[in-house]
C-alpha cells in the first residue's frame, strides 16, 4: 500500500493507523495538525484512523506569529 | 438610512465601481464595528485596508510598543515612533488616512473576560496576535458570543488563514490544535515583511467580503501558504468530539434552548 506523506511517497507493508504511522516517523508531538486528503483529522481520532492506499497525508504546525 | 455624502461617494468611488458593491453595502460597511487584536505585521496591514475601505468603527487592541525591528513589516509606524504605544501610533495614522471613521484604541492584552465584554457590540473579530494564549481566548470568546472570526498567522515561510463561525459545527481553533502550548513567533523564527503582508491582505479581503456580504466565505477551511515554495493548500476543518471548547459551547447552546 502506497501513501504520500508531506509530498513524499511511502510504502506501508501492514495496515496501520495515523497515530502509529506518525509515531514511526517521529512526528507525534504537540502543536501539530494532520490532514488526510485535505480533511483535517481531529486529534481524538488519530488512534483509530486507518491509512488507506493512495491517502495523501499533510502534517503542519500551529503558528502564532502576527 | 442616510445616503452617502458626495465626499464619501468620491472617497469610496473605486470600490463602488465594482458591480457587487452598492451604496447600500457601503453604508453597511460604515455602520460596521470590527475588533482587530494585535497590531503587528498582520494587524497594521489589515487595519489600514479596513480603515481605507470605510469600516465605520475599528477597535484596535495591543499592549505593545513600537520597536525598531518592527519597522520592516509593520508599515503604520515610523522610526520616530519607536517606544510609543502601537495603538496610539496606529490610531493617529489611520485617522489621518480616513477621518470618516471612528477608531478606538485599547492599550492592553485582551483577556477572555475583556473579550466577552466587548464582543456583543462587534460584527467581526480579526485575530492578528502573536501568541497562543490570546488565540485560544479569542477562539473561545467568538464561539461563545457567536461573532465571526478571521484568524491569520505567519511565521518563517508559513502562513495560515482560517475563517470561523464555530457555532455552526465546523470545528474551532481548539479542535485544530488541541495541545497547542507555544509556537514559533516572528521573533524566534524570522519573517520577511511581504510574507506576513500576504496573509494580512487575504485576511483584509475576507473581512471586507464578509462585511459586504459578497462572494464566497470559506468558513472552516484552513488556508496554508508556503511562501518559500509559492505553494498553498486548503484543508477542511472538522469538529473534534473531544474538544473541550466545543463541548462547553454545545452544552450552553442546549441550555439556552
Amino acid at each position: 500500500m502506497q501513501i504520500q506523506f508531506n509530498q513524499q511517497p511511502y510504502q506501508l507493508v501492514s495496515p496501520t493507523t495515523l497515530a502509529t504511522f506518525l509515531a514511526s516517523q517521529q512526528q507525534l508531538r504537540a502543536g501539530i495538525a494532520v490532514a488526510i486528503n485535505q480533511q483535517v483529522i481531529p486529534r481524538s481520532r488519530w488512534d483509530i484512523q486507518p491509512l488507506k492506499d493512495g491517502d495523501t497525508i499533510q502534517l503542519f504546525m500551529a503558528i502564532a506569529g502576527g | 438610512m442616510l445616503d452617502l455624502t458626495p465626499a464619501q461617494q468620491l472617497r469610496y468611488s473605486a470600490q463602488l465601481l465594482l458591480p457587487e458593491v452598492t451604496e447600500a453595502q457601503q453604508r453597511q460597511l460604515l455602520k460596521a464595528k470590527v475588533l482587530i487584536v494585535g497590531l503587528g505585521g498582520l494587524g497594521t496591514v489589515v487595519a489600514s485596508y479596513l480603515a481605507g475601505a470605510g469600516v465605520g468603527h475599528l477597535l484596535l487592541a495591543d499592549d505593545d510598543r513600537v520597536s525598531v525591528s518592527n519597522l520592516p513589516r509593520q508599515l503604520l509606524y515610523s522610526s520616530a515612533e519607536v517606544g510609543q504605544l502601537k495603538v496610539d501610533c496606529a490610531k493617529a495614522r489611520l485617522q489621518a488616512q480616513n477621518p470618516d471613521i471612528v477608531i478606538t484604541s485599547l492599550a492592553r492584552r485582551l483577556s477572555l473576560p475583556d473579550l466577552l465584554a466587548l464582543l456583543p457590540e462587534v460584527n467581526l473579530v480579526l485575530d492578528c496576535t502573536d501568541n497562543t494564549s490570546s488565540r485560544l481566548a479569542i477562539n473561545q470568546a467568538c464561539y461563545l458570543r457567536q461573532v465571526p472570526l478571521i484568524s491569520g498567522a505567519a511565521s518563517g515561510w508559513q502562513g495560515q488563514l482560517l475563517a470561523l463561525k464555530p457555532w455552526q459545527g465546523q470545528g474551532c481553533y481548539q479542535c485544530l490544535y488541541p495541545d497547542w502550548q507555544d509556537s514559533p513567533s516572528c521573533l524566534n523564527s524570522g519573517i520577511l515583511g511581504p510574507m506576513v503582508g500576504a496573509i494580512a491582505c487575504q485576511q483584509a479581503l475576507m473581512a471586507l467580503k464578509l462585511l459586504l456580504q459578497i462572494g464566497d466565505m470559506p468558513f472552516g477551511r484552513l488556508h496554508c501558504f508556503d511562501g518559500l515554495h509559492g505553494q498553498s493548500s486548503q484543508l477542511q476543518l472538522q469538529q473534534d468530539p473531544a474538544c473541550p471548547v466545543c463541548t462547553l459551547n454545545s452544552g450552553l447552546a442546549a441550555s439556552n434552548q
